[in-house]
């Protein structure tokens, strides 16, 4: 996917809960380009224009899934502590 | 060996920053034709279309000037461009800069002679084994150099030792 198309199904597939500020994606794809962890090509759009296309390298998928576990684990002390509450 | 690759990835943007530029600017730019073509067929006026892409974009300059400092060569990149201008206001003004030079190549030579004299005659050690246990022989006044002692009297400090040793009666 290119930048835009990351940034259109972020959207899409929050429905439209999480609008982040399009642009910060860029930055955020350089820091993961230089730890590996996504590669980027040039290819051409459906509307023939050159764009750079990130895919997900094994590193990545390995980094995704620690950031997963970590985030569950955050995310299920939150539940726990509303439950309580 | 991650951060061996990394370090690559680092010098290989160096390397090619003016393309990583250009490709970034390209790239935010498809971003943002290709939002203005959705708000367009989402029934925005173009010139409204335009801003709210822009607007949603967020702050394109600050943006890519992150980008480009991620890579982790600012300090780098701004040591380049102090030494440059260093270099052009020096050649602006090569009366000042030549005296300036001079000044600083007399000054440097001179404290290293100087230094260089002192090191040898005061700081370093003298060039034998052990020179914590010279002891100054004869009259002081001479540092050393003496002829008040006929030769007979200078009998080698080894045997010296030697008989203090046998005896042990020089100080009884």
């Amino acid at each position: 996917m290119h930048g835009y198309e990351i940034a259109g199904s972020i959207q899409h597939i929050s429905e439209n809960v999480l609008q982040v500020e399009e642009g910060s994606l860029y930055p955020a794809l350089q820091r993961m380009l230089i730890k590996g962890w996504v590669k980027a090509k040039w290819g051409t759009t459906a509307g023939n224009r050159r764009a750079r296309y990130y895919q997900l390298t094994t590193a990545g998928r390995k980094q995704l899934e620690t950031e997963l576990s970590q985030f569950e684990r955050v995310i299920g002390a939150i539940t726990r502590v509303l439950q309580t509450a | 060996m991650a951060w061996l690759s990394e370090l690559g990835r680092r010098c290989w943007m160096l390397i090619r920053r003016r393309q990583f530029d250009a490709d970034l600017e390209e790239e935010m730019c498809l971003h943002l034709e290709l939002k203005e073509q959705e708000l367009v067929r989402a029934g925005l006026a173009p010139s409204d279309a335009r801003y709210a892409a822009l607007r949603r974009f967020g702050n394109a300059a600050a943006l890519k000037e992150k980008s480009h400092m991620a890579w982790g060569w600012e300090r780098f990149e701004q040591l380049v461009q102090d030494v440059n201008y260093g270099v052009r206001a020096m050649l602006r003004s090569p009366g000042i800069t030549i005296v300036a030079l001079l000044s600083l190549a007399l000054g440097i030579g001179a404290i290293t002679a100087i230094f260089s004299l002192m090191d040898a005659l005061m700081l370093r050690s003298l060039p034998v084994k052990d020179p914590g246990r010279l002891i100054l022989f004869g009259d002081a006044t001479w540092s050393g150099i003496s002829d008040g002692f006929p030769i007979n009297q200078l009998t080698p400090i080894r045997s010296i030792a030697r008989c203090k040793r046998r005896t042990r009666c020089s100080r009884k």
